[in-house]
């Protein structure tokens, strides 16, 4: 009983921070409803979450948003009520905050019983979060070098992962990425049922780029081989000792033509059948996401063509190649988040027909990487932009790495301003039909609060 | 290319297990600041595997995960500690960073009590007090001759020098080599360690010209380096430096 009266103070209380702080326009109210619930029931979250029907959790360095999005629209499709956290609020509050907000007041136990949640999670909250729950699906997409000031090394991320993967239960189903070497090393620490996906056939190159994360096994350390690279360390590799197997993908993506910012074709095949899809999601990153939805939805039984059909009505997630109409021209918000991100946006704009007006904004926030040496793993040189625009709070640092990539606009000089809604500004007075914005991840919140300000697009939360 | 100037031999050792915070920006730094002066920068990159046949006039190494500079030290020292020790003992310029520098100091004892060792160009010792203590991040300024040196940096190990070597700088804004001594990075002869990771040199033009006219010493002694337009470079190391309040 007291438990019950203290989950329902902590949903009041979180509910009660959130309004506040969407009153006092700080924002979405996502993360400060979940520490307020949190302080008063710290069982908050793990208790929540196991009263669900089921629960899946959705983790990786790059595409959790994505991928919970298309997972969450599957679910949807087939008839079910899903509990989310689609905005991208990704640590153990940001959930809280999300069950703040669809928990009823006295607690809402019956409607969390027929309900399934779907959340993304920060690697180390997962590896935090699950000893606490008992989930139905864990779906691992790819481990990549990002924000190291915060967390240390990836090898770091792999062994806590490992730690978790060995208590988790064996009624729980692992979703693992086959292509990527480590997260195949944590996946098969789980004793119960392990899907793959992942590429057959996809890939050519078996070089991995100088700024590729993983070059040696996780099992043994012998470098590794590739007989196929489709981006970074992720392909279809082996381990010379053979120590570290990789597996055949249950979904594998047999088929990726980009068409450019707009979209994605490509081929799953799945039991044996050949499936093709328009997505409306960019970059041959996004096929990864798009084949773990499909393969989610497998395990949580909704048949793939059902699965299909909502991912190509399901468009991007917010500030991940999403279209913002201003009156000067079409905003594409692209977020990058660390090397190998970066380095997808730079292909995505290089396969468009005609060079793109570009907008790239550094910040150092802590959402960010604090450290900034990162964009010198990315391949600038292949930027070949219209017209230039550098901002954020590091948009020296921008400059200086533009001038050694030997950047050229095909029009105009390198426009270099400070700040988030001048260089906009600057960019969208020279901007000419589409405006490509790369932005770090608060610099992404912050050019969509420009628009959200300038009554161009809504806030994000309003959506979720 | 033939460009009429004199010709660098510069050895990035093992890019492929040491680029933990794209240490390679320094190799291209230094690439495009000998291009624009008619240069000739020849840049082997060496492999774990690799043998290094013939002398050079620059070494640079960056920083690798825990695993991977066990993999360097190894290397290093089976492999291709005589002919690095005896290019620098000639003159070559030397960049070692965060776990590169490690390893060019005589001992590294990681989070794990493992020891490994390293090539001794540095009088130097290197212990991580464990896991649980915390790291050395965050953005870092020292003092450099006359001038400022900025950068990031993000290492366990805390280092302490011997009587023969001398620190490159003094820590203004960071931790430096252990937090403790105001001192930050290792000169030893023409070689330069540093915590400083990264893109160090971009934004650090001066230490950048510094390592060529060192090399540069070795190979055309009557050579001098020409000034760049660095006006760009210079902007972003204030900024830099203002961010940390400097
Ligand atoms: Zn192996």
């Amino acid at each position: 009983m007291r438990r019950r009266l203290q989950r329902a103070a902590a949903t009041a209380a979180g509910r009660a921070a959130a309004a506040v702080s969407r009153w006092t326009r700080r924002g979405g109210g996502t993360a400060i409803s979940g520490l307020a619930a949190q302080a008063i029931a710290p069982q908050y979250v793990p208790d929540a979450l196991n009263r669900l029907s089921s629960l899946v959790l959705v983790s990786g360095t790059n595409g959790k948003t994505t991928t919970t999005a298309l997972i969450v629209a599957a679910l949807r499709a087939a008839g079910h009520e899903v509990w989310t956290n689609p905005t991208g609020s990704n640590l153990e509050r940001g959930i809280a905050a999300a069950l703040v907000r669809r928990a009823a007041w006295h607690g809402g136990q019956r409607r969390e019983r027929s309900a399934v949640g779907v959340f993304e999670m920060d690697e180390w909250a997962l590896a935090s979060l699950l000893p606490r729950v008992t989930p139905t699906l864990v779906v691992l997409l790819n481990l990549f070098r990002d924000q190291l000031d915060r967390y240390g090394e990836i090898d770091t991320t792999a062994r806590a992962w490992r730690k978790v993967m060995a208590g988790l239960p064996d009624s729980a189903t692992v979703l693992a990425n086959a292509d990527d070497p480590l997260v195949t090393s944590v996946a098969q620490v789980h004793s119960g049922r392990v899907d793959w996906f992942g590429s057959d056939g996809l890939g050519e190159a078996a070089v991995l780029d100088p700024w590729a994360d993983v070059r040696g096994c996780p099992g043994c350390g012998e470098p590794l081989i590739y007989d196929a690279v489709t981006f970074a360390h992720l392909g279809r590799w082996r381990c010379p000792t053979g120590d570290l197997v990789r597996s055949q993908p249950d979904v594998a993506i047999t088929a990726a033509q980009p068409r450019g910012i707009d979209g994605l074709e490509l081929t799953l095949a799945t039991d044996g059948r050949h499936s093709r899809v328009e997505a409306p999601l960019p970059g041959v990153y996004s096929a990864y996401n798009v084949a773990a939805a499909v393969a989610a939805a497998r395990v949580l039984g909704i048949g793939s063509d059902a699965a299909l059909d909502a991912v190509v009505a399901t468009g991007p997630a917010f500030g991940r190649a999403e279209v913002i109409s201003s009156p000067q021209a079409e905003v594409v918000i692209l977020l990058t988040k660390n090397p190998t991100s970066a380095n997808q946006v730079l292909d995505l704009l290089a396969g468009e027909p005609e060079p793109l007006d570009t907008l790239v904004l550094l910040n150092d926030g802590v959402a960010d990487g604090e450290d900034v040496s990162w964009i010198w793993d990315v391949e600038f040189e292949r930027l070949r932009p219209r017209r230039l625009t550098l901002g954020g709070r590091r948009a020296l640092d921008l400059e200086v790495r533009v001038k050694y990539a030997g950047v050229r606009p095909s029009e105009g000089d390198v426009d270099v301003a400070p700040g988030i809604a001048d260089p906009l500004d600057r960019a969208l007075s020279r901007a000419d039909g589409r405006l490509a914005v790369i932005a770090t991840y608060t610099a992404m919140l912050a050019v969509r609060d420009v628009c959200v300000a300038r009554g161009w697009t809504t806030p994000y939360w309003s959506n979720a | 290319m033939t460009t009429g100037g004199p010709l660098l031999r510069l050895a990035y050792l093992y890019p492929d297990l040491m680029n933990l915070y794209a240490d390679r920006g320094n190799v291209t730094c230094l690439e495009r600041r000998c291009a624009w002066r008619g240069i000739e920068l020849r840049v082997s990159t060496v492999a774990w595997g690799d043998s290094i046949d013939e002398p050079h006039d620059i070494y640079v190494i960056g920083g690798g995960q825990d695993r991977q500079q066990r993999a360097a030290s190894d290397g290093l020292t089976r492999r291709h500690a005589d002919r690095i020790g005896r290019d620098v003992a000639d003159g070559a310029a030397m960049l070692a960073v965060c776990g590169g520098y490690q390893l060019m100091g005589r001992s590294y004892r990681d989070a794990d009590g493992t020891v490994m060792h390293g090539l001794g160009i540095f009088d130097m010792e290197t212990v991580h007090p464990g896991a649980e203590v915390a790291r050395c991040i965050g953005n870092i300024a020292c003092r450099w001759r006359d001038a400022h040196l900025i950068g990031f940096e993000n290492h366990g190990g805390r280092t302490y020098l011997g009587a023969g070597a001398r620190p490159l700088a003094e820590v203004v804004k960071g931790f430096g080599n252990n937090g403790t001594d105001g001192g930050e990075g290792a000169v030893a002869g023409t070689a330069i360690g540093t915590y400083m990771h990264g893109s160090l040199l971009p934004k650090n033009p001066h230490l950048a010209d510094h390592l060529l006219a060192t090399a540069l010493r070795r190979v055309a002694p009557e050579y001098s380096l020409s000034p760049l337009d660095d006006d760009v470079e210079w902007r972003a190391h204030r900024a830099a430096l203002g961010i940390v309040g400097v």
